[in-house]
């Protein structure tokens, strides 16, 4: 065991080159020589999170609309030519970030940073296109809606932050999709696509000299405009809220959801191996005592997120058929007890820690996972390295650590607690 | 554009991977990929003992066998096997298809004896206690009830079942609920007994390990795996439907999740390369596929419309499928009727020159990860993809002729006999198909 440990934690860091261009641009480049090929992205500091009421979900509609063409380019030719070239291309849209990437052979990664500099200014914007790519995004939302777990876990986010922005859907609110106009995602875009808002990765088979040179060619004639985020506080949250959702289900599921600390925070470490403890793995307590030992549940997880303004603690399971959601809910409120009450046996905050520690070594399989994860540091923590200081703030965390945390956060007052259940006219049936 | 052209003219770099084959005095066959960029080895054993093998009024058997693999074995419990696996970070789980079922795992590199005993053990001396059988049924069918409430996995569900019509591919391999309840040790026992032996298995490792060691050691541990007694199930042929049949599962959903499709070429079909090439232009190439474009692109339908070949070793299905609201449910689907006959006699060569392109250059990104390499050998040995395959394969795909890609176009697609299943708050009569015939 220790051995293990040992050997993990000797593992060489993950090593990335960063520089910032003079327009502001943060460039970083991992070198992977496995295979060869390249993962080429960039990352606008912008999502869910800076969209006031009235806009949601519009930085995700400009993340469509960017795929319809740009000035240079028109439409359609983005997603033909990185095929042509063998790419896989894709975008996606989270409460903080607004991401592009392309994977492609070694020598062809120039072509989507090409495209991505000319997105960066040049996007069409063609009212044409627009209206069709709403209705496309309004299914999306549909899409969420009708997956009950999916539109669970939305709600929660809503009783869970009654002020906060990380109440907001990605996909933004069915109203606003309607409400925005074209002017409004042109100003969005004009606001927060700049060098200074984005952060270009390049990972996998390139020397950093030469990815240098190409993204300051690229890029180094861009003007770059700082934005920055504006600062909002959830009021203290001062009792426990409670609320049913319903659905067309057959089985139910509770959630219950605990405020926390943001990213960095000294007990973010602690907090993510209760989250390992409780469900990561078939040894794990949920696995073992809830689901195997006592027949309650059948999917059941615990999961620390923390993110730049603030975090949360969620656990949600669905019991087996013919339990109920109160006895589940009950069985997980002792599970939490029993975290604030008797300390964790040495071997298992060693087995948590192994997991964590094991998994740095495992996902660095895939450079493109890699470039995701360092760029998602670098904006939530204006660092990538700390992406190294975590496996050392982990291996420090105490058994009394655990317990001072769970009793510190785990506490009714601070959480908020949902039903999924069948609706009246899914009973009948 | 002319600027972005010159980049194509660069060389490829298919990278050759080198695929050791090894045999077992008992017949189990090794491939394995030597590489030290991490400190990890990935493993994986395939046995033919998917949900295909099934008994009649025992389907989910396949299933739960594999499961009670990892759940208690002569030496150790099943709480014992997880800490044991977990306690140096890795990872065991237990797997279970149409065609194979088995074990993979992922350990650091000091850990790699551990794994494999710990699968050995699984593997070779399971203890298929009746005590842990109960509440496996009941997880099971905890979770089969759970997929009712996926719009999704009910579409995918009925369609197979509508589409085969008879087993041994007709059910899911978890099964029925009320298959699954029936099943006893013995049966379990039984069926491990018939199909859980080194023969016709093999084994996948890639990672950091030296060949000569881990040869030996698998030898070590697997050389005494006694043979099973194998017997094979019947596959009968899976014809298509004429006229077209309909089946609509009442949802109180927003939208209509539509499948449409038939039975499909199975895996090892000589014209594979031709027919996936394409389904890649009609509706396997995201955004820039012809049903795409004309469902999501040019008409704001849906989110995701596309269409897929599932292929297993002795059948499978076409299936193209999109969800809509419901108000749209008909035009989706007339769109998709009309992709499918458009292309079946009007392919082009710009479009297939475009998808050669695509396969030829999106090849090394296939197998760019252990995980990805794992996966890979194991294609190639149930494909019969043969251990040049990735020597041969651009010339494979260049050599694919016009006539060839034309052919599978007419071979596979029937934009007049097919099976429709959907989802969704709709009724016969917003659906407008000549004849078409609704089951209940």
């Amino acid at each position: 065991m220790i051995q293990i440990l040992f050997f993990a934690f000797i593992w060489p860091p993950i090593k990335v080159d960063k520089f910032v261009l003079d327009n502001g641009l943060t460039v970083l480049v991992y070198e992977d020589h496995f295979a060869p090929v390249v993962s080429a992205q960039i990352h606008y500091r912008v999502g869910a999170y800076n969209e006031p009421k009235g806009l949601t979900g519009i930085s995700h509609l400009l993340e469509h609309m960017a795929f319809k063409g740009t000035k240079k380019h028109g439409p359609k030719v983005y997603d033909r030519v990185i095929h042509e070239a063998g790419g896989e291309e894709n975008g996606f849209t989270s409460t903080h970030v607004t991401a592009y990437f392309a994977n492609l052979n070694r020598d062809r990664y120039p072509l989507e940073l090409e495209f991505e500099a000319d997105r960066m200014v040049n996007l069409l914007l063609d009212p044409k296109e627009f209206e069709p790519e709403k209705h496309v995004v309004m299914e999306e939302r549909r899409l969420n809606d009708n997956d009950p777990y999916g539109a669970f876990g939305e709600e929660f986010d809503l009783l869970t932050y009654l002020y906060h922005p990380y109440r907001n859907p990605v996909v933004g609110f069915m109203s606003d999709l309607e409400r925005i106009t074209l002017a409004d995602v042109a100003a969005w875009y004009k606001k927060h696509y700049n060098p200074a808002n984005a952060i270009v990765v390049i990972a996998g088979d390139v020397k950093a000299e030469a990815a240098r040179n190409l993204v300051n060619k690229l890029f180094g004639k861009l003007k770059g405009v700082p934005v920055g985020d504006d600062i909002f506080a959830e009021p203290p949250q001062s009792g426990e809220r409670r609320f049913e959702f319903r659905k067309d289900v057959r089985m139910p599921a509770v959630g219950i959801q605990y405020h926390t600390v943001p990213v960095l925070a000294p007990d973010a470490y602690a907090l993510n191996l209760i989250g390992m403890i409780l469900s990561q793995g078939r040894s794990s307590r949920f696995q073992r005592e809830v689901v195997r030992g006592k027949n309650l549940a059948i999917n059941i997880y615990a999961y620390s997120s923390t993110a730049k303004y603030g975090g949360t603690f969620y656990i949600f399971g669905m019991p087996q058929a013919g339990v109920d959601v109160k006895t589940l809910e009950a069985e997980i409120e002792r599970q939490l007890e029993l975290l604030k009450t008797e300390k964790v046996g040495a071997e298992e905050l060693d087995k948590a820690k192994c997991l964590v520690l094991a998994q740095t070594v495992y996902r660095q399989d895939s450079p493109t996972g890699i470039g995701f994860t360092v760029a998602n540091w670098e904006i939530s923590t204006g660092d990538w390295q700390n992406i190294n200081r975590f496996p050392e703030e982990i291996q420090k965390v105490t058994a009394d650590d655990i317990v001072r945390v769970a009793q510190k956060y785990f506490i009714r007052d601070n959480r908020t607690v949902g039903f999924l259940l069948p609706s009246e006219k899914s009973e009948e049936k | 554009m002319r600027k972005l052209l010159i980049l194509f003219t660069l060389a490829l770099l298919a990278r050759a991977v080198e695929i050791r084959k090894d045999t077992l005095a008992n017949g189990l066959l090794v491939l394995s990929i030597e590489e030290h960029k991490l400190p990890e080895v990935l493993v994986r054993f395939m046995i033919p003992a998917g949900s295909s093998f099934d008994p009649a009024g025992r389907e989910g058997l396949a299933n739960l066998t594999n499961q009670m693999l990892i759940r208690g074995t002569k030496n150790y419990s099943g709480d014992a096997l997880a800490d044991a696996i977990e306690s140096v970070g890795g990872d065991l789980s237990p797997f279970c298809d149409e065609d194979n079922a088995g074990l993979s795992g992922r350990v650091l590199t000091p850990d790699l004896e551990r794994l494999i005993k710990l699968i050995k053990e699984c593997l070779i001396y399971p203890g298929f206690d009746s005590t842990k059988l109960a509440p496996l049924k009941r997880e099971i069918v905890s979770n089969i009830k759970a997929a009712e409430d996926d719009p999704y996995e009910v579409g995918s569900i009925a369609f197979r079942q509508m589409a085969f019509g008879a087993d041994p591919y007709r059910h899911d391999p978890s099964g029925y609920d009320s298959t699954v309840n029936k099943v006893n040790v013995s049966d379990v026992r039984d069926f491990y007994r018939f199909l859980y032996g080194p023969e016709k298995s093999f084994v996948v490792c890639v990672g950091d390990f030296v060949h000569d060691s881990l040869i030996t050691m698998l030898r070590r541990e697997f050389g005494d795996w006694p043979a099973a007694r194998r017997p094979l199930p019947d596959f009968p042929q899976y014809p298509l439907p004429e006229p077209p049949v309909g089946r609509i599962i009442q949802r109180d959903i927003s939208q209509a999740y539509i499948f449409l499709g038939y039975p499909g070429p199975a895996l090892r079909a000589a014209d594979w390369n031709a027919a996936r090439l394409m389904n890649y232009i009609l509706g396997g190439s995201g955004l820039t596929s012809r049903i795409s474009n004309s469902i999501r692109e040019e008409q704001g339908l849906a989110y995701d419309a596309r269409s897929s070949f599932y292929r297993f070793a002795n059948g499978g299905l076409f299936i193209a499928a999109v969800q809509t609201k419901k108000e749209m449910a008909n035009q989706a689907i007339q769109s998709l009727i009309k992709e499918i006959g458009l292309i079946k006699d009007d392919v082009t060569a710009d479009e297939i020159a475009w998808a050669k392109k695509y396969f030829i250059g999106h090849f090394p990104l296939t197998y760019d990860t252990y995980g990805e390499l794992t996966a890979v050998a194991a294609q190639i040995q149930i494909e019969n993809l043969g251990f040049d395959y990735f020597e041969r394969y651009e010339n494979r795909i260049n050599g694919l002729s016009f006539d060839q890609i034309r052919a599978a176009a007419q071979k596979y697609l029937h934009p007049g006999s097919f099976y429709l299943v959907i989802v969704g708050d709709i009724k016969p009569e917003d659906i407008k198909i000549d004849g078409i015939r609704w089951l209940d």
